[in-house]
């Protein structure tokens, strides 16, 4: 029976789906990202990436808001995933800055929608 | 230290010092291995494949949630969490277990027409049984009405008859249609009764 486990990328593509429900995680955001919806096909075809990179991506935590561990932790969720730093800072200020909409605050959402990073000191060789 | 027990213990440490990428490392670790330990575990008719891989992403989203609970001096990280997955488990087959019993009771008691009268406190399992087995038991939205009168234990057939959309018809008309609604609807309850 255990023998018949579905496969570890199977398993893990239904993990990804259910953080689209749980802020904490990026597949939160890029459920955000794609209007609730969460299609990993759909995600891998607009980011040129394949399916296991979004996987990868989605079981990541959001990175945290403050100014200088923000890049730092898109930086290493870039490594880890293998997508963009420049692409998960996109997704991330966009859903920010949509959630702020939502709540009426636009200080926040000036700030949100800044999408730009620094770079680091040394960034990491996969970007 | 096994070398897996050191390697989520690291992953560990990276989770509370706020590591975003650990958590993704962690299920890519671990998520299958507790998927394989809950199969083994229970008897593939009651648990799914679809069932074990949820309840091992519960188990890592809760220790994700409130990582502190963990305590290394206790435990490896894997037993710690298979012991969360586990305990999900048994309380997932305990409460399908409880429906199906009262599914059962339910369909005991149509069984008799006599404890038809004493069913008013199942109308959840009523409820239940329309969401959950209505494709194979109802034809149309009138079978629907009969099982709820049926099951609130109404015996007056000029109200099935109301509910089905005969409240005009003659006497003999309405005993005929409501007779055979009510046979084939418990006919299919104790089908359905003898499967569960």
């Amino acid at each position: 029976m255990s023998d018949r486990v579905p496969d570890k990328g199977t398993l893990l593509a239904a993990a990804a789906k259910r953080t689209a429900n749980d802020p904490m995680f990026m597949g939160f955001l890029l459920a955000s990202h794609r209007r609730g919806g969460f299609n990993l096909a759909d995600i891998a075809t607009e980011f040129g990436m394949n399916e296991a990179s979004i996987v990868a991506l989605a079981l990541c935590r959001c990175p945290r808001q403050s100014p200088e561990l923000f890049a730092k932790d898109v930086y290493a969720i870039a490594a880890h995933s293998g997508v963009s730093a420049e692409r998960i800072a996109a997704v991330v200020r966009r859903a920010d800055a949509l959630a702020a909409l939502r709540s009426g605050d636009s200080a926040q959402m000036m700030a949100a929608a800044q999408d730009e990073i620094d770079p680091p000191p040394t960034a990491p060789s996969k970007l | 230290m096994t070398d897996r027990r050191a390697a989520l213990l690291e992953l560990h440490r990276r989770i509370l010092a706020g590591d975003p990428s650990a958590s993704s490392e962690l299920f890519s670790a671990i998520h299958r291995p507790i998927v394989r330990v809950l199969v083994r575990s229970h008897n593939h008719k009651l648990l799914s494949f679809d069932d074990a891989g949820d309840l091992a992403t519960d188990a890592l989203l809760d220790y994700l949630q409130h990582p502190t609970k963990f305590d290394p001096e206790r435990s490896s990280l894997f037993s710690y969490l298979c012991m969360l997955a586990k305990g999900d488990t048994l309380n997932l087959l305990q409460a399908r277990r409880r429906e199906r019993e009262k599914t059962l009771r339910l369909v005991e008691f149509l069984q008799d027409e006599r404890n038809i009268a004493e069913m008013d406190t199942c109308t959840l399992d009523a409820e239940t049984i329309i969401s959950r087995y209505g494709a194979e038991l109802f034809d149309d939205k009138y079978d629907v009405q009969v099982l709820r009168l049926m099951l609130a234990g109404e015996k007056d057939t000029d109200t099935y008859a109301s509910a089905i959309g005969l409240g005009s018809a003659t006497k003999a008309d309405k005993n005929t249609a409501v007779k055979q609604r009510r046979d084939r609807l418990e006919k299919r309850l104790r089908r359905l009764g003898a499967r569960l």
